[in-house]
């Protein structure tokens, strides 16, 4: 299995001041630029706000706005959080890294409908299990 | 992007193990991005960030999140904040809610971060420079070169380690600098 680490188009070194901001990429493919191509086309006002987080997330320590980047309220899945594009439907997961580089590592997305509880569980879930994955192998 | 970008890794890890079944199937069954959509996105966002909404709105996310560290550091809530700055506590909430049409002057920044007891830096810089943040030191920007200065670091540097200083247009000595200057 080769776990990479890939940049994401549109995110220059001026959002990465304290963290670098990445996707993660898993035997070639990824879960994280297929949506945002798709929320750039579609969903423009939802991309822009995945954007403006992004580059918010990249500059301070912690996002500390939970408008902004919610962490999941399961217990399981301690440690990985969502980006969220304030009332909008966009969902971006990543979780933070700190022991070679400070890294926030993106890694999968949904978009949220009216009761999509059990998705938003979904995704944490699969944050959680690449997170593993990655703090693993690294 | 170019694909030669997209497959700049910044961390190759070995092989080890597979994917559970349901990753697996959720990689398999993710549409990925073409090289025409990545170039999109690289356009999209140069846009972005050359809109003026778009730059302001990141600015007021950013001082959002600082207003919402140094009140976390301070100990203070909504309320005790809007009692030491003698307002209510309806302006405080429009002041972090960064969605909201509230625009800052630099007089109430300079109120609020009175209040909190932090220092406040307003700066316009040129595309050649940039703010580098650099853990319980400082905030400061990348060196440009002048006569009586230190020679620019790379930008590879590690911020951890080299001590950068304001800019040429305001040259705040470093310590080190300062400790060569006494000694010549």
């Amino acid at each position: 299995m080769a776990v990479e680490l890939i940049q994401i188009p549109g995110v220059t070194n001026h959002h990465q001041l304290v963290w670098q901001i990445r996707a993660l990429q898993i035997n070639g493919r990824n879960l994280v630029l297929g949506p945002l191509a798709e929320w750039e086309r579609k969903s423009p006002g939802d991309y822009k706000k995945i954007m403006k987080v992004l580059s918010n997330i990249g500059q301070v320590d912690r996002i500390r706005d939970e408008k902004k980047v919610k962490k999941s309220s399961n217990t399981k899945h301690d440690g990985v959080y969502e980006i969220r594009a304030d009332k909008g439907s966009a969902r971006l997961m990543f979780f933070y890294f700190e022991i070679k580089q400070a890294v926030v590592i993106c890694t999968n997305t949904y978009w949220k409908t009216k009761s999509s509880k059990k998705e938003q569980d979904q995704a944490f879930e699969a944050c959680h299990k690449m997170k593993q994955i990655y703090e693993q192998q690294s | 992007m170019s694909n030669k970008a997209e497959k700049r890794v910044t961390a190759a890890l070995p092989t080890q193990t597979s994917l559970p079944d349901d990753l697996a199937s959720l990689f398999n069954n993710t549409r990925q991005a073409t090289p025409a959509e990545l170039a999109r996105m690289e356009k999209a966002a140069a846009l972005l960030r050359a809109d003026p909404a778009f730059l302001a709105d990141v600015s007021k996310g950013l001082i959002v999140e600082d207003i919402l560290r140094a009140m976390e550091a301070a100990g203070l809530n909504r309320n005790t904040l809007a009692t030491k700055l003698g307002k209510s506590r309806q302006y405080i909430g429009k002041i972090l809610d960064d969605e909201q049409p509230a625009n800052f002057t630099i007089d109430t920044l300079a109120e609020i971060s009175a209040a909190l007891g932090v220092k406040l830096h307003v700066r316009m810089l040129p595309e050649s420079e940039h703010m580098i943040f650099v853990r319980g030191l400082t905030v400061t920007t990348k060196v440009l070169p002048t006569a009586d200065f230190p020679k620019p670091q790379a930008k590879t540097a590690s911020i951890f380690e080299d001590r950068f200083v304001a800019s040429n247009i305001t040259p705040f000595p470093s310590p080190r600098h300062e400790q060569s200057r006494m000694s010549s």
